[in-house]
């Protein structure tokens, strides 16, 4: 990804306007992909059904002293 | 009663992750440290061969921190997808540094890493020395976070226990930051990382004097890396040193389970340099001992003992006799918060509860546990003591061969007689593996000997498991296990890569001068 953003800042530096517009749209999409790839990560592993819910009574229940104080 | 299965493939996980991790980490900071000394050079003296020595080292110091840096972070999900009631119960304290330690990771040593590679033409001298300085420290500073939060788990101090809220908080941040344990894992981690950093470069470099390429390049890497090696091979034992020293006041079993201690010895106690401990016979076969050493080390004195396995028990089933009354006095508050019996009785035994806590793992309600399972849970305090007993010595013998590898080199780099000495350098290139294997067995020894707690005598490891099924860690591991092997071939393949190119065939260094 850095070798492409170099080579594009580069073209940039030579070619002016065009190029820089270049360089801000590749920017943008590399953006625009790399959340999607964390949304969609958050989606499979992280997202509240994922997650164990353990809260005081939990906790009290796994160690055996009651739900509730 | 908790599925012991979850619990085993937990720590699996757990275990090969952290394991993994550091692999990389270790030659992360010790490569950043090179590098400030090789660039410190080329500041000084201006002569472009120590400029291209730190892009060349510099290279290989980017692949190792490319491929490594996200490894650590699966480490932190896994607090909250693996050990959810851990992290209800201590992650008030532990929560803190992990936080600290990623923004220390993300925020400066990545920054800096970036001008590091792009900042050659765009910074001055200085400057650039200066982002080279900042990656070595920020590389330290995220360990040193990790290391108190780690610390903090091997002695827990500064934090008290809220039976409302059913979890550790912090009542004094000073304690966790300034805690002995942590101070001392410290320096000797990031000491350890050093000599991985200059094995690395003394076993790249003699590959490059035996085949004859980049010798001037090989030669200095060489003598830097045995002047640093050496500094930091003799700092790790000297901080080893203090950190058993630590271990043997707070941590007892630890190192009564170290050196196969089975029975308390008249002080000053002997150090047992080879044996074969047997568990089920509760002795240790074969011994070969060094009278008074573990004595010395261990207490620093001749007339302090150094308890026993069988005392440090006899102490653990009063300690869970007293867990049993906390434990059924808190109880009691969760039950009716205004009970001033019991509130007085659980602050009396309050100590003791993580003992109590160890009975669940055999009895459903600790004030109904037998003899026999009292017993059982007192018995469940000593870690595996053969585990211990091997990775300890097969870890202090690397050190102490590492001490020799680098005095070797610095006579040979002194006497200009580097390229003659083919021996060495053999000896050297084959050691490449050795300061990794020292490592692991360091986190090995500390991280399993601290079993059965996930915090020492407070939190048992097996009550800090999510209740999941067993089906989910065994995809998430097989997945592990499958991504970081993928990830482990990729990173050898570039390293491997890299190195034959060398800094002739990759431009840093002239390939006329090279031979």
């Amino acid at each position: 990804m850095k070798f492409i953003l170099i080579q594009t800042a580069a073209e940039a530096g030579a070619g002016g306007a065009d190029a820089r517009r270049a360089l801000r749209r590749e920017l943008g999409w590399l953006l625009l992909v790399k959340l999607l790839a964390l949304a969609l990560l958050w989606a499979l592993f992280f997202s509240a059904p994922h997650r164990p819910a353990v809260d005081a009574s939990g906790t009290g229940r796994q160690l055996a002293v009651g739900a509730t104080p | 009663m908790i599925d012991l299965d979850v619990v085993q493939l937990s720590r699996l996980q757990f275990a090969l992750t952290a394991l993994y991790h550091f692999l990389f980490v270790p030659l992360t900071l010790g490569l950043s440290m090179i590098l400030v000394i090789m660039e410190s050079v080329y500041v000084m003296t201006g002569r472009e061969i120590w400029q291209r020595m730190t892009k060349f080292w510099g290279l290989l110091f980017g692949i190792n921190f490319a491929m490594g840096v996200a490894t650590g972070i699966t480490m932190e999900f896994q607090f909250g997808t693996n050990w959810a009631y851990y992290s209800h119960y201590v992650g008030d304290i532990f929560g803190a540094p992990l936080a600290l330690e990623g923004l220390m990771a993300f925020f400066l040593e990545s920054t800096f890493v970036g001008l590091f590679f792009f900042g050659w033409d765009r910074l001055s001298k200085i400057g650039h020395l200066i982002v080279t300085i900042l990656v070595a420290i920020g590389s330290s500073f995220s360990a040193l976070w990790i290391l108190i939060a780690n610390g903090w788990m091997q002695n827990p101090t500064g934090t008290l226990f809220n039976y409302q809220t059913m979890r550790m908080e912090l009542s004094s941040f000073t304690d966790v930051l300034f805690n002995p344990v942590a101070q001392a894992k410290f320096v000797h981690t990031v000491a350890a990382g050093y000599v991985v950093g200059s094995v690395f470069v003394l076993a790249v470099s003699a590959w490059y004097l035996l085949h004859g390429r980049n010798v001037p390049v090989a030669k200095r890497s060489m003598a830097v890396a045995a002047s640093f090696g050496l500094a930091c091979s003799l700092s790790v034992v000297v901080l080893g040193d203090e950190s058993g020293y630590l271990a043997s006041e707070n941590q007892k079993m630890k190192v009564a389970a170290i050196e196969a201690e089975w029975h308390t010895e008249k002080p000053p106690a002997a150090f047992t340099v080879f044996g074969f401990p047997d568990v089920q016979a509760r002795m240790t076969h074969a011994e070969l001992k060094l009278p008074w050493l573990l004595g010395l080390i261990a207490t620093r004195s001749i007339d302090q003992p150094v308890l026993g396995i069988f005392d440090l028990v006899e102490r653990a089933r009063a300690r869970i006799a007293s867990g049993i009354l906390a434990h059924t006095a808190l109880k009691a508050l969760r039950a009716n918060a205004a009970d001033a019996d019991a509130k007085s009785q659980f602050e009396a035994h309050q100590r003791d509860l993580g003992y109590g806590l160890l009975l669940l793992r055999f009895v459903d309600n600790p004030a109904d546990a037998t003899p026999e399972q009292i017993e059982l849970a007192a018995w469940s305090t000593v870690p595996n003591v053969p585990v211990l007993f091997w990775c300890f010595r097969v870890m202090v013998g690397l050190g102490l061969f590492f001490i020799v590898l680098f005095a070797g080199a610095i006579y040979l780099s002194t006497r200009h007689r580097f390229e003659q000495s083919h021996w060495f350098l053999r000896i050297a290139l084959f050691s490449l593996p050795l300061p990794w294997i020292a490592a692991e067995l360091g986190w090995v020894v500390a991280e399993y000997g601290r079993q059965p707690w996930a915090i020492d005598s407070v939190l048992p490891t097996f009550l800090g498991v999510s209740t999941r099924p067993a089906s989910n860690v065994i995809a998430s591991l097989t997945g592990f296990i499958v991504f970081y092997s993928a990830l482990a071939v990729v990173e050898i393949y570039l390293m491997r890569r890299m190195i034959r190119l060398g800094p002739d065939r990759l431009g840093y260094w002239p390939a006329s001068s090279s031979v």
